[in-house]
């Protein structure tokens, strides 16, 4: 039975309403205040930050070292450039980016050689990085790349983080010319200090695949674009990205049906390693190791052009 | 509540059983890389050691040839091959200037079998009466000019057009180098 | 509760675990060697299916000749103690439905129509008598299996995506449903491997006995009987699942287990219809060679039926294919998915290679490792990939679209397909030319080219073509090596 109107209201029912007229009101204010064009314009994507030390004339910008042993091969060159503490300050996080594209095992020769990796990965913590992950975006199915390569094996017993693939997030980056819009991988972004380890390959586009074409391992979706003007894409990845120290492993190289191979007759047996600052210097010194004269390799011309780096081989310390 | 009784511990132990032996199982992985490699290794096209090893000028890039190509490079002698065996071969002519000055050339061919039966057979059916046993090595037997030897399944036959002491060294000399060669 | 019902609890609870661990560990590319397959090798409706299908027992399956002895001794146990499908419409059946006794005596009483199962049995056997093997389309393995591939392991993160998947998930989702309004439906109506395990049940040497005359009828025993095969009443055998919840409940200590315990006498009315049985069987004879021939005929190749490396010829292939989606799950590349349409009738739900959803890895042979029935054989890495000296395995052949292709059609460099074919030497090659593009500019092209003795139409090639959703170079299913039938070329090696 319904109250008549004219019904006084008491003190206490009129707080109530108040309060209850008040706090709704608050409510939907402050939820309106909260959301009211929460989600803006997406903020402009970070820059790639350029990981190199300074220029030390004292040192060469390259060197090489050949023997049965690779990881030895490894340390005689890096200490030809002054020691891995040069590059790696103590503290720092570092990110090997080695070559771990495909399903094969390391007599192969598609893959780093995962001795090379893991002595790298041994180095930089010696040097007193507080963290070192070791990571590339396979094209074959990551685990089996990171199992079969023995790159996981070999970096987690050195200590290392290897993060495969697919555990990877990625994120998009201010890149320019044809990769512009790829997403690039979060840790790199995040690291003090980038070493790039690629492997030598024969490639049918671009006829060698070495330092510069080894960033098309930290690009997401979309990568399989770059191909219609490869040797472009390349310098210009050279360009975007400037690791601390590029290795280039030798201990084997593919000879031909590159960049994955198969067969062991594809494969030659060189036991050489060579590192060095200089991106392009190291490119035309993992080329000659296929046979490839500089001047022959469109990608290494466009590179020298944009002032990446001088392809002179006279320049390599032969240790 | 019923008490616990012997056949309740079996049941118990049986629950048990099914786990460990399902982490047993857990203990082993499943791939071998070793088979893998082992594969590999025996896909692959014969070595033929590089000219500098072998003491001479200049080798030419190696042909290889597999069961069904080997009818082009050795007619009808392939049938004999094929039935011990053949998988793959590697040839390739080397060059040789003896201290005189002279030039010659030696023909060296591997030819690879599914097994050192087939390899040692092959050698059996080709070797001349007359060759004698190389000093100082197994399985290797040189003729005038020619040289032939067996190490694992794969048998090497060198062949020179030319004769005397400068091509025997020189066969001798290409022969150890493939011996020495080994696994790549 | 007495020790017995909580090992069998506990029982429950650890094979529904294991099972789904082990799937879950299998989905993850575990590299251990795990017995992903242990279920699928005892179970007896595939065994008993692939054997009238295809006149074999594979080795493994042989093992489900223990479950079988299991049965004829303590009947079925399978479905009260393991079977994870049975536990989880148990879990529903417990967790979202609290019900009176009242609701609880007439949820469990058994209703003349759960004689379908058997039914359904007939029919499935005779369809596999004719050659159709379909067991697996209703075995619970089989199906719990699929519904974890098509449904669960998709909703994880980085999970895999299956199109046509909700089919399977909702069969799944509504037998567990159906389990809260009565508890465990499909095994009581329509499962034909409980009605198979319910036949040996029948000589069971150890059962449910009601001896003496304290029974007061006050039907507690009912309340919570999984089977509902009146322990009040005539206790059916076939239908118990030896949960030993009734003679737990049994306060007048009239039920108990036994061996060699006298049967019950037979119900006034059988539960079976010798005519429905009858009908079902001759039906699905039927049936089933109808649907055959009218699907377009058994043996009859089809471009997109890209079958998993390793797998037998197609009449064969679907005389063993239990549809059990472990294939599915082991495939590193996300590359198998269930067929819908395009395997026909018979090939619902059989596994088809989809090179735009996933590659066949070219040094893997896990979708042989785990087959339980053999429809895909077991390869070593060394025969597939040819290493052995006699031709790879072939799944099809890959073919170029020149209307679609980049440097055939647009003039533009590309080969991403050459890149990552991985065959060496390699089965794409490239043929160089220059042409003149649209400003009179000379662009150098190379042009991938297919040599079809090469190819083993792994799919990696258009898997990575950038050309959209329908890529320019496409694989179909000619060239197999596993039918001398399908073939293009005249010279190419079995």
């Amino acid at each position: 039975m319904s109250q008549p109107y004219h019904h006084r209201i008491t003190r206490r029912e009129a707080c109530t309403r108040l309060a209850a007229a008040g706090l709704a009101a608050g409510a939907v204010g402050g939820g309106a205040l909260f959301f009211h064009d929460r989600r803006r314009a997406e903020a402009s994507a970070p820059s790639v930050p350029d990981w190199r030390v300074p220029a030390s004339p004292q040192y060469p910008p390259a060197a090489a070292a050949s023997g049965p042993d690779p990881a030895a091969n490894l340390r005689r060159a890096v200490a030809a450039l002054g020691g891995m503490e040069r590059f790696v300050r103590r503290g720092e996080s570092v990110l090997i980016k080695p070559n771990v594209g495909w399903d094969r095992i390391p007599e192969q020769a598609a893959n780093t050689d995962p001795q090379v990796v893991a002595e790298l990965v041994r180095l930089c913590r010696a040097a007193g990085a507080r963290r070192v992950v070791v990571t590339d975006i396979s094209c074959n199915d990551p685990r089996r790349c990171f199992a079969r390569s023995g790159i996981s094996a070999a970096a987690g017993a050195a200590g290392a983080e290897v993060i495969e693939s697919h555990r990877l997030a990625m994120v998009p980056a201010a890149l320019t010319g044809l990769a512009a819009g790829l997403e690039v991988v979060e840790e790199l972004l995040k690291a003090d200090r980038v070493i790039n380890v690629p492997v030598v390959k024969h490639h049918s586009l671009s006829k060698v695949t070495l330092g510069m074409k080894n960033w098309y391992g930290v690009l997401g979706p979309g990568r399989n674009r770059l191909h219609q003007s490869i040797d472009r894409s390349i310098a210009e990845l050279g360009a975007a990205f400037r690791p601390t120290l590029t290795v280039i492993d030798a201990t084997r190289v593919l000879l031909r049906n590159g960049p994955q191979g198969g067969s062991l007759n594809d494969v030659k047996a060189v036991n050489a390693v060579a590192a060095g600052t200089d991106q392009v210097l190291c490119d035309a010194w993992g080329a000659a190791q296929l046979g490839h004269a500089p001047a022959s390799l469109p990608f290494l011309e466009l590179a020298e052009q944009r002032g990446l780096g001088r392809a002179d081989l006279k320049a390599v310390h032969q240790v | 509540m019923a008490r616990f009784r012997v056949h309740h511990a079996a049941l118990l132990a049986l629950l048990g059983v099914v786990g460990g032996w399902v982490a047993h199982r857990g203990q082993a992985t499943r791939q071998d890389p070793a088979a893998v490699l082992e594969a590999l290794r025996a896909a692959q096209h014969p070595r033929l050691p590089p000219a500098d090893a072998a003491g001479a000028t200049h080798r030419d890039e190696p042909e290889s040839y597999d069961p069904e190509t080997l009818y082009d490079f050795i007619d009808g002698a392939a049938d004999a091959y094929l039935a011990r065996g053949f998988r793959r071969c590697a040839a390739a002519t080397y060059s040789f200037t003896s201290a005189e000055g002279r030039t010659f050339e030696v023909a060296a061919e591997v030819y690879r079998f599914a097994t050192a039966a087939g390899a040692r057979a092959q050698l059996e059916a080709e070797r001349p009466p007359a060759a004698r046993p190389l000093p100082g090595a197994s399985d290797a037997w040189w003729d005038a000019g020619v040289l032939l030897a067996v190490g694992g399944a794969d048998y090497l036959k060198l062949t020179a057009y030319h004769a005397g002491p400068d091509v025997e060294e020189a066969l001798q000399r290409l022969f150890a180098a493939w011996h020495e060669g080994g696994e790549p | 509760m007495s020790w017995t019902r909580r090992l069998r609890v506990l029982y429950q609870a650890c094979f529904l675990a294991l099972f789904l661990w082990l799937l879950a560990r299998l989905a993850a590319g575990d590299p251990r060697d795990l017995p992903f397959t242990a279920f699928f090798h005892t179970d007896p409706l595939a065994a008993v299916g692939v054997t009238f299908a295809a006149g074999t027992l594979p080795g493994p399956l042989v093992w489900a000749v223990a479950l079988i002895v299991l049965t004829l001794i303590f009947g079925r146990v399978f479905c009260g103690w393991i079977c994870p499908l049975g536990t989880l419409q148990q879990l529903s059946s417990w967790l979202f439905s609290p019900r009176s006794r009242r609701e609880s005596l007439q949820v469990n009483r058994y209703r003349r129509w759960y004689a379908l199962k058997t039914y359904i049995l007939a029919a499935l056997l005779a369809a596999a008598l004719a050659g159709s093997l379909q067991t697996g389309l209703l075995d619970p393995l089989a199906l719990l299996a699929r519904g974890l591939a098509s449904g669960v392991w998709p909703m994880l993160p980085g999970g895999p995506a299956v199109p046509g998947g909700w089919l399977a998930t909702t069969l799944l989702l509504a037998i567990v449903v159906a389990s809260r309004f009565i508890p465990r439906l499909f095994c009581r109506a329509f499962c034909p491997l409980g009605a198979l395990l319910g036949i040996f049940a029948r000589f069971a040497l150890l059962r449910i006995q009601r001896a003496g005359d304290g029974c007061s009828s006050c039907s507690l025993c009912t309340f919570a009987c999984q089977g509902a095969d009146e322990p009040l009443g005539e206790h059916r055998v076939a239908e118990c699942h030896v949960c030993l919840n009734c003679t737990d409940s049994c306060k007048e200590g009239v039920l108990s287990y036994r061996f060699l315990a006298p049967a019950a006498p037979a119900p006034a009315r059988p539960d079976l219809s010798r005519r429905y049985l009858l009908g079902s069987a001759v039906g699905a004879l039927v049936a089933a060679p109808l649907l055959q021939a009218a699907g377009g005929g058994r043996g009859a190749a089809r471009a997109e039926l890209i079958r998993p490396p390793g797998a037998l010829a197609e009449q064969e292939f679907l005389q063993r294919c239990i549809k059990c989606s472990l294939c599915q799950q082991a495939c590193p590349t996300h590359a198998l998915h269930p067929a819908i349409g395009v395997a026909g009738v018979e090939g619902f739900w059989t596994p088809v290679l989809v090179p735009r959803r996933g590659w066949c890895e070219f040094a893997c042979t896990r979708c042989g490792e785990v087959c339980p029935t053999g429809a895909i054989t077991e390869l070593t890495t060394a025969r597939k990939t040819g290493l052995d000296g006699a031709p790879p395995v072939r799944i099809g052949t890959a073919f170029v679209d020149h209307g679609r292709c980049l440097p055939w059609a647009m003039v533009t460099p590309c080969i991403v397909c050459e890149e990552m074919c991985p065959t060496s030497p390699k089965a794409i090659w490239l043929e160089e030319v220059v042409e003149t593009g649209r400003e009179d500019r000379p662009v150098r092209l190379q042009r991938p080219r297919v040599d079809p003795q090469l190819c083993v139409g792994c799919g990696i090639c258009e898997h990575r073509c950038p050309v959209g959703e329908l890529a320019a170079i496409r694989v179909s299913s000619v060239g197999e090596s596993r039918d001398p039938l399908n073939r293009m070329i005249a010279a190419a090696p079995a």
